[in-house]
C-alpha cells in the first residue's frame, strides 16, 4: 500500500466511524458516511489504477488487432490518470464499433472473438470491483459509546 | 443533536402552504422537520404538524418529496404523485397522496406531500441477514404486492392520466430505448458493457407481454418499511413508475445486486417457488423463464443507466449528494460484473 492510499484508507475510516456518530439523525451524517466510504474505496483503487487500465489498454490492442482492425497509436507516453484514462477511452470505443460489427457475423472466428471480448468484460469488471468497506461493527461501538457518555 | 425544526424558513414556508391546502386546519404549526438521508431522486422531509380542527387539537405526520436541483432519476413528480394515487382503494400499504405541487411559487421547487406510515423501517439492501428471522415472510409478502400492483387495472388509473401506454408487444422496446438514451445522454466514457447487453436485448427479444399493468419500477429490498416483525407496512419510492411488462417488476425485485450474492433465494429472500407461486396468484400472470430472463437482464441494464446518469449529475456538480458518486461507482462496476458474468456465459466458445 502506497503513503497515499494508507492516509486515505485512514480519513475514510475516521470519518465513517469516529466522525459519522457525532452527526447520528441530522441529514449530513449520510453525507459523512458516503464520504467515508468513498475515501476508503479510493484508497484500495488508488495503487493498482494505473495498472489496470494499461493491462487493459494492452488486452483490447490485442483483441482488435485480432479482429483485423487498425489500432490507433495508444503508446502511452505519460502515467497520468488522465492520460492513461483517455488511450483506454478510445480503445473501448473502438472496441463497441468492432464487436458489433462482428455480432454480425456467423463465421466461427467472430463468435470465438466475440467470446474473448465477453471474457475480456468479464475479467475487467472484476479487477474493476470495488470492496465494500465494512464499518459496522466499529460505528456501532462508537455510538454505543457515545450513548454511554451522553453524547 | 438534531432540533426539531432543521429549516425554519422552510418550516414557514410549508406552514403557509398547508395552511393554504387545509382551510378547516386552525393555528396550524410545524413542530418537526427533518431532511432524510439517502434517495438523491427527490429532497425528503419528514414533519409533524400541529393544528385544531373543529376545536380539535390534531397532530399529524407528513413526507414532503420535493425535486432536487438534479435527480438519481429524472421523473416528473406528477407521475409518482398518480402512482401513488392508482393504489388507493388495494389492499397494498402505500401511503396516502395529499397535495401536489408542480410549480416553484412555494417552497423553490415542485414537491409533493403524502401522509407518513408511521410504523416501520427501511429494510438495507446490503444487510439482508439483519431481516432474519422474517427474511421469508417479508419475502412472501413482497412478491406478493408485487404481483397486486400488476393486477391493479391500469386503464383509467390516475397513472395512466400522465403517461404513455404502449402496445403489449413494445413494453420491452420502451424501456430498452428509454434506457439506451439516458445511458447514451449521461455516459462520460465508452460503455462496451452496456451497449453490448442492449444489443443481446435487441437481438433475443422478450414475448408479448400477459397483459399491460402499471410498473412501480424500482421495487426491492430498501424501498419498503417493515415492522421488524414480519410485516410490510409501507411501499415506497414510486417515482419510476410506468405502465408496461408485469415481468419488470419481478426482475429488478430479484437483480442479483438487491439479492446478497444469494441465488438459490429470489431476492435473497424466500425459495424461488414460492416466490414465483405468490407473484402468480397475486397478479394472474404465468411466470415464463424465457421472459423473465429477458427482463431480468433488462434490470441491469436499466440500473447502470440509473448509476451512469448519477455519475454525470454528480461530475456535472449538478447535484453533490455523495450518494451520486457512490452509485456511478460502486453500484456501476456491481452491474457491469453482473452483466458481464451472465453474458459472458451465454457467448462462451
Amino acid at each position: 500500500m502506497s503513503d497515499m492510499a494508507m492516509i486515505l484508507d485512514r480519513l475514510g475510516t475516521k470519518l465513517s466511524v469516529e466522525v459519522s456518530p457525532h452527526l447520528e439523525g441530522h441529514y449530513v451524517g449520510g453525507h459523512v458516511i458516503m464520504a467515508g466510504l468513498l475515501t476508503m474505496m479510493a484508497a484500495e483503487q488508488f495503487d493498482g489504477l494505473v495498472d489496470r487500465l494499461l493491462s487493459d489498454i494492452g488486452d483490447m490492442r490485442t483483441l482488435l488487432t485480432d479482429g483485423g482492425e487498425a489500432v490507433a497509436d495508444t503508446r502511452v507516453r505519460s502515467f497520468k490518470v488522465s492520460v492513461v484514462q483517455a488511450a483506454h477511452d478510445r480503445l473501448s470505443a473502438q472496441l463497441i464499433d468492432m464487436q458489433e460489427r462482428i455480432e454480425l457475423l456467423d463465421d466461427e472466428a467472430s463468435k470465438a472473438l466475440n467470446a474473448r471480448i465477453w471474457q475480456y468484460f468479464r475479467e475487467g469488471a472484476e479487477a474493476r470491483m470495488p470492496t465494500m468497506p465494512d464499518f459496522s461493527e466499529a460505528r456501532a461501538a462508537a455510538l454505543a459509546e457515545l450513548e454511554q457518555a451522553g453524547g | 443533536m438534531t432540533k426539531p425544526v432543521e429549516d425554519k424558513a422552510l418550516a414557514r414556508q410549508i406552514e403557509a402552504y398547508l395552511s393554504g391546502q387545509m382551510p378547516d386546519a386552525k393555528d396550524l404549526r410545524i413542530t418537526m422537520l427533518r431532511r432524510l438521508h439517502g434517495g438523491a431522486s427527490r429532497q425528503t422531509y419528514t414533519i409533524d404538524v400541529e393544528y385544531s380542527d373543529a376545536g380539535e387539537h390534531v397532530t399529524r405526520g407528513l413526507i414532503l418529496r420535493r425535486d432536487p436541483p438534479d435527480s438519481l432519476i429524472d421523473t416528473e413528480r406528477r407521475v409518482e404523485f398518480a402512482a401513488i394515487r392508482s393504489m388507493e382503494g388495494t389492499e397494498l400499504p402505500v401511503p396516502k397522496a395529499l397535495f401536489l405541487e408542480e410549480g416553484s411559487q412555494a417552497l423553490g421547487a415542485p414537491f409533493f406531500v403524502m401522509e407518513r406510515i408511521e410504523t416501520g423501517v427501511a429494510a438495507q439492501p446490503f444487510q439482508l441477514d439483519a431481516l432474519d428471522p422474517h427474511r421469508e415472510s417479508l419475502g412472501r409478502q413482497a412478491f406478493r404486492h408485487i404481483g397486486a400492483i400488476a393486477a391493479v387495472d391500469p386503464m383509467g388509473s390516475p397513472l395512466a392520466d400522465q403517461i404513455d401506454m404502449p402496445e403489449v408487444d413494445a413494453c420491452w422496446q420502451c424501456e430498452l430505448g428509454y434506457w439506451e438514451s439516458e445511458i447514451d445522454a449521461h455516459a462520460r466514457k465508452p460503455e462496451p458493457i452496456a451497449k453490448a447487453a442492449i444489443r443481446h436485448l435487441r437481438r433475443h427479444p422478450p414475448p408479448p407481454a400477459q397483459r399491460l399493468s402499471i410498473v412501480h419500477g424500482d421495487f426491492r429490498v430498501g424501498n419498503f418499511l417493515h415492522d421488524g416483525g414480519g410485516r410490510i407496512t409501507g411501499i415506497l419510492d414510486w417515482e419510476m413508475a410506468h405502465i408496461g411488462d408485469p415481468y419488470e417488476d419481478f426482475a429488478w425485485m430479484t437483480d442479483m445486486l438487491w439479492s446478497g450474492g444469494d441465488l438459490t433465494r429470489a431476492a435473497g429472500l424466500v425459495p424461488w417457488p414460492e416466490a414465483i407461486g405468490e407473484w402468480e396468484l397475486a397478479s394472474g400472470c404465468k411466470f415464463d423463464f424465457d421472459a423473465f430472463e429477458w427482463w431480468s437482464i433488462f434490470a441491469s441494464v436499466k440500473a447502470l443507466g440509473i448509476w451512469i446518469s448519477s455519475a454525470r449529475a454528480f461530475a456535472d456538480g449538478a447535484n453533490d449528494d455523495p450518494i451520486l458518486a457512490w452509485s456511478g461507482w460502486f453500484t456501476h462496476a456491481a452491474h457491469e460484473r453482473i452483466l458481464s458474468a451472465r453474458l459472458s456465459a451465454k457467448y462462451s466458445a
